[in-house]
């Protein structure tokens, strides 16, 4: 174990860190992240919409409109990041006109619609097309038409420096999509459609699940994991918003990989690793030091905010470790288990993503008042609990040994 | 002692959100001036006009180059708030921290 464990922190934490800053790592991460706002302002449209039918429209302005927004961001973070400012805001636009040729717009604007792929279903896309906007401005960045002492006066080079990127950009899109007829919207989502079946799929749910908790054991951030989970999940339940709205959503063609269903209905239940029932744990424990800790994370995980506990308890502690690695296993299966096999608990047909509504109450409102599903989360939590039991008294008895040595002194 | 603008930084500005809530009462229990706000790292440029002072939080110490970065150019120093202090979330130790980063000592 120690091997192992060694091998954890010395080896692959630093090459992991390594990847997590890799630059359009961060930047894709940092856009995902910024549309945060109208993510959660669209979700709450959604659960008006569902008393109220006429919030579709402002859902669609929000909500629809994400992949447009991310064009824009990627490249404009991206010339931030390497130091190109000038560059940050023609960069931007280029992407978002980049992906809009690429989607090939032809739907003529309904009120709140617009093209499909503009929303969530349109985020690979609108990804790459903001990387090649990005790179296309940084190689221009680096590089001038005229010599800083040419007579030619300042702005008309700032011209040239800043027309060739944009021509170049639009130019090339125009060519692919008109001239050559290559549909490049269609062929980026095809590439990246493996990877959604992927987290559709049983076995690449829990893996997914299984990994969030590995790396935020190591005291990582997993909103590195954002560039590839969030476009999946925002796809999934744009779709299942889409089927429920065609009436023909089953138990079999609903995603349950989404913000709704893992952070605010059944999985994380205190956050990221169902850390609640640990919590919850320590705040009857007689150890001082895990006592005291408990106390204080409780508020905070209530509201599935765990940071604290994870850097208090979790993070580097073997004894702890392991148990949040079998939350994510065992939770995930649970919650395919139980929803997608024997359907007794109910997979949420709006988009409900404050993640910060304690549980069972986000529960309750994501699945609309469902009894069953809110029996099931309470399983959850009950066994998440016996999962970190065992392994909660090994480390409490460390603890209290410890502290009798302490004050043996 | 000038009065500094502090940011804190986290995954979604929640956990910090706590965290700068009890530094705020630690520093005004000591009679300390000063201004402490918590949000998402994602948002860090938005404000290197304004702080003097960015902390992380622990998770995101991988991103302690990375925010250097961004404020480069900016008079703003950047520390990772221990690990311990953000465990307990203890606005004192945190306030000390930084103090500490500016050779201040805390009343």
């Amino acid at each position: 174990m120690k091997k192992f464990m060694d091998w954890l922190e010395n080896s692959f934490a630093p090459k992991l860190q390594k990847v997590t800053n890799y630059t359009w790592v961060v930047v894709i991460k940092d856009a995902l992240m910024q549309i945060l706002p109208f993510i959660l302002v669209g979700s709450i449209f959604c659960c008006l919409a569902i008393v109220n039918g006429s919030f579709w429209t402002p859902f669609g302005w929000t909500m629809s409109k994400i992949s447009l927004m991310v064009a824009f961001l990627v490249p404009f973070n991206y010339c931030e990041k390497k130091r190109f400012r000038k560059q940050r805001i023609l960069a931007g636009i280029t992407g978002l006109i980049l992906f809009m040729i690429f989607i090939n717009p032809e739907t003529v604007e309904e009120a709140g619609q617009g093209h499909a792929l503009y929303g969530a279903n349109g985020m690979f896309v609108a990804i790459a097309a903001g990387i090649i906007s990005g790179l296309v401005f940084g190689a221009f960045a680096k590089f001038s038409f005229f010599k800083e002492d040419s007579v030619i006066p300042d702005f008309v080079r700032q011209w040239f420096d800043s027309l060739l990127p944009i021509a170049l950009v639009v130019l090339g899109g125009w060519a692919l999509v008109d001239i050559l007829g290559l549909d490049i919207a269609g062929t980026i989502q095809k590439v990246f459609t493996p990877i959604g079946n992927l987290a559709n799929s049983f076995p690449g749910m829990v893996l997914i699940c299984f990994l969030y908790c590995f790396i935020y054991s190591m005291g990582i951030s997993t909103w590195v994991l954002t560039p590839m989970s969030e476009p999946i999940k925002v796809q999934n339940i744009a779709n299942n918003l889409a089927l429920v709205a065609a009436g023909t959503a089953t138990i079999q063609n609903l995603s349950i990989f989404t913000e709704t269903t893992l952070y605010t209905c059944y999985l994380w239940i205190g956050g990221i690793g169902a850390t609640l029932s640990l919590v919850i744990l320590m705040c009857f424990s007689k150890s001082k030091e895990l006592n005291a800790l408990g106390k204080a994370c409780l508020g905070p995980g209530i509201l599935n905010i765990n940071e604290p506990v994870i850097f208090g308890a979790v993070a580097w502690n073997p004894l702890l470790m392991v148990p949040m690695w079998l939350q994510g296993i065992v939770l995930s299966a649970m919650t395919w288990i139980f929803t997608k096999v024997i359907p007794f608990a109910k997979i949420p047909r709006i988009q409900f993503e404050l993640w910060y509504c304690p549980y069972p109450i986000s529960t309750w409102i994501s699945t609309q008042g469902h009894i069953p599903s809110i029996i099931f989360v309470l399983a959850q939590f009950a066994v998440s609990m016996l999962i970190w039991y065992p392994f909660f008294k090994a480390y409490e008895h460390q603890k209290l040994k410890e502290e009798a040595a302490e004050e043996a002194k | 002692m000038a009065k500094h603008n502090v940011l804190l930084v986290c995954g979604s500005g929640a956990s910090s959100g706590f965290m700068a809530a009890n530094i705020r009462k630690a520093a005004s229990a000591r009679g300390i001036e000063i201004s402490v706000n918590a949000r998402s790292e994602s948002t860090v440029e938005d404000y290197v006009e304004e702080i003097d002072c960015l902390m992380i939080g622990p998770h995101l110490a991988h991103l302690k180059d990375e925010m250097e970065e961004r404020c480069e150019g900016y008079d703003i120093k950047v520390g990772v708030i221990d690990k311990a202090a953000y465990a307990r979330l203890n606005g004192e130790a945190a306030l000390d921290q930084i103090l500490a980063l500016f050779g201040e000592q805390s009343s």
